[in-house]
């Protein structure tokens, strides 16, 4: 079936305080991308039968910045994917706030978002699952991974699951982790030095949610913000 | 190449080696065998630097430096090889990508110019074929998802592109079935020579059919208490350990 899609990219202060209201009609789909290193921002999609979108986000800041998704699921097949980043450094405060709402039967959610703090960041995300008395037949997943790279860097997870159908297929999971010695370890004993090697696992924590966008020029402008040092 | 003098290490203030030695000359191959927990992880460990373990006595040289006082990288590029008994899962970082980085560390260090993006990728194709690994295992992260003896073939491909002068091979035939074994033996004797040496640690007689030691050694509790020719792994495999426990009672 060919499907109309729509793509969108929302970037640094040109996102204003609001993301933007998007409205997915029955069948069709939307790309949207944002990525940004300040303020607050709202995005909001409300998806239609069979309508699909992905959604795909990148926080990164030594200042302030916040993401407040909410994603209604209202009609029959309707599908989303929200994949994020986040990243605080330095003083740096990076909340993501989610909210995906399986308002009616037979729709399908996977979030998958990670977060990454150094220095003295502080990273949060609140992710909340809504499944609705009468829809039967969800399938929501979510996960948060998450790694501290200092001592004095902090994030904190919080996923919500609110189920009130009976028949549905939801899992969650959630981690803050640190570096993971054996592996930089591993890449030392191959001659990699030690900042290398964390450089590269870092890049490979990000590099699988990044691998998501498709569209090269964006995904290393997302590379950018992220790692902006280099 | 290699002379460890009495080497004692801890972890966690445990000792687990308690006085070592052991001598490995260029064009060597020396097999360690012994009971489970008896140290030859560590020793190999120690060997490439691993942080875990403290070093509290005994003097380790490596082609007439003092290799204690090398990180694990400086090892490595000079040429020092861990076959990991097991080897680490790196999620989001390619095996290409990987080895890319680790040939220009040693090949810088062997004062070898670096090779190009098309050298480097016939290189690759050229080595997996050494052991007979998928070459589109390259484009996955390093490890993941690799079955039980990929990722041992996977350790001796590492070898064969990093052309190390020692390589600590821990149990890298545990694991594998015969054709794996034949095939992952015939790299490693490929890649024998006059200038390089080879340490392998097995509890297998097997492996030893096919890459033939110069000598056996046995350690027990943190310490070498027997060493001989390759007939020595023979008895063991017969025997046991006991004779010689019992014997080192004494
Ligand atoms: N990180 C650690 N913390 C505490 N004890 C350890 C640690 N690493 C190793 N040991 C202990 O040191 C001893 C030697 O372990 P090692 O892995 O070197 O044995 P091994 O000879 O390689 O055994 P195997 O044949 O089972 O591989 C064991 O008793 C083990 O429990
Ligand atoms: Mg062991």
């Amino acid at each position: 079936m060919e499907q109309k899609t729509r793509k969108v990219v929302l970037r640094g202060a040109g996102c204003g305080e609001c993301g933007g209201c998007y409205e997915v009609a029955a069948g069709e789909s939307l790309e949207l991308y944002q990525l940004c290193g300040e303020d607050d921002h709202k995005v909001r999609v409300t998806l239609a039968e069979g309508a699909r979108a992905k959604l795909l986000f990148v926080a990164s800041t030594s200042g302030s910045v916040s993401y407040d998704y909410r994603v209604e699921l209202n009609g029959a097949g309707a599908e989303a994917e929200l994949w994020g980043l986040f990243a605080a450094r330095e003083r740096g405060v990076a909340k993501v706030h989610t909210d995906m709402r399986h308002n009616v039967a037979d729709c399908r959610s996977n979030q998958q978002v990670r977060g990454v703090a150094d220095d003295e960041g502080y990273g949060l995300f609140e992710g909340l699952v809504y499944v609705a008395p009468d829809a039967q037949r969800t399938e929501a997943y979510q996960q948060s991974r998450n790694v501290v790279l200092s001592p004095a860097a902090r994030i904190q997870t919080l996923p919500q699951l609110e189920i009130y159908a009976d028949d549905v297929k939801c899992s969650h999971g959630a981690t803050v982790g640190q570096m993971n010695e054996e592996q930089i370890y591993y890449m030392r004993q191959r001659g990699l030095s030690e900042e290398d090697a964390r450089k590269l696992q870092l890049g490979g924590f990000i590099r699988q949610v990044l691998d998501r966008v498709d569209d090269e020029p964006l995904r290393e402008e997302m590379e950018r913000l992220l790692f902006p040092a280099e | 190449m290699l002379k460890v003098k009495n080497l004692h290490a801890s972890v966690d203030g445990k000792e687990i080696l308690r006085g070592i030695d052991f001598e490995v000359k260029a064009g060597e191959v020396h097999a360690i065998m012994g009971p489970n927990g008896s140290g030859k992880s560590t020793f190999a460990s120690v060997l490439a630097g691993n942080e875990k373990f403290e070093v509290t006595a005994g003097e380790v040289e490596y082609e007439g430096e003092n290799l204690l006082e090398m990180s694990i990288e400086e090892r490595a590029r000079k040429g020092i090889f861990l076959g990991f008994q097991y080897p680490v899962e790196i999620p989001g970082v390619s095996m290409a990508n990987f080895m890319k980085l680790a040939v220009a560390e040693r090949r810088k260090a062997q004062g070898l110019e670096p090779l190009t993006a098309g050298q480097m990728l016939k290189y690759m194709r050229e080595k997996a074929a050494v052991v007979e690994l998928d070459a589109k295992l390259m484009n996955r992260a390093v490890n993941e998802g690799f079955s039980g003896g990929e990722k041992k073939k996977n350790e001796i491909f590492q070898m064969a592109m990093l052309e190390p002068r020692l390589s600590l091979l821990d149990e890298t035939d545990s694991g594998l079935d015969i054709d794996a074994l034949r095939i992952v033996a015939t790299g490693v004797n490929r890649l024998r020579s006059e200038s390089n040496a080879t340490v392998l640690i097995t509890h297998y007689q097997r492996l030893l059919d096919y890459i033939v030691p110069d000598f056996v050694h046995v350690l027990y509790k943190g310490r070498i208490i027997y060493s001989g020719g390759k007939e020595l792994a023979l008895k063991l495999e017969k025997e046991g350990y006991d004779w010689l426990i019992n014997d080192y009672k004494e």
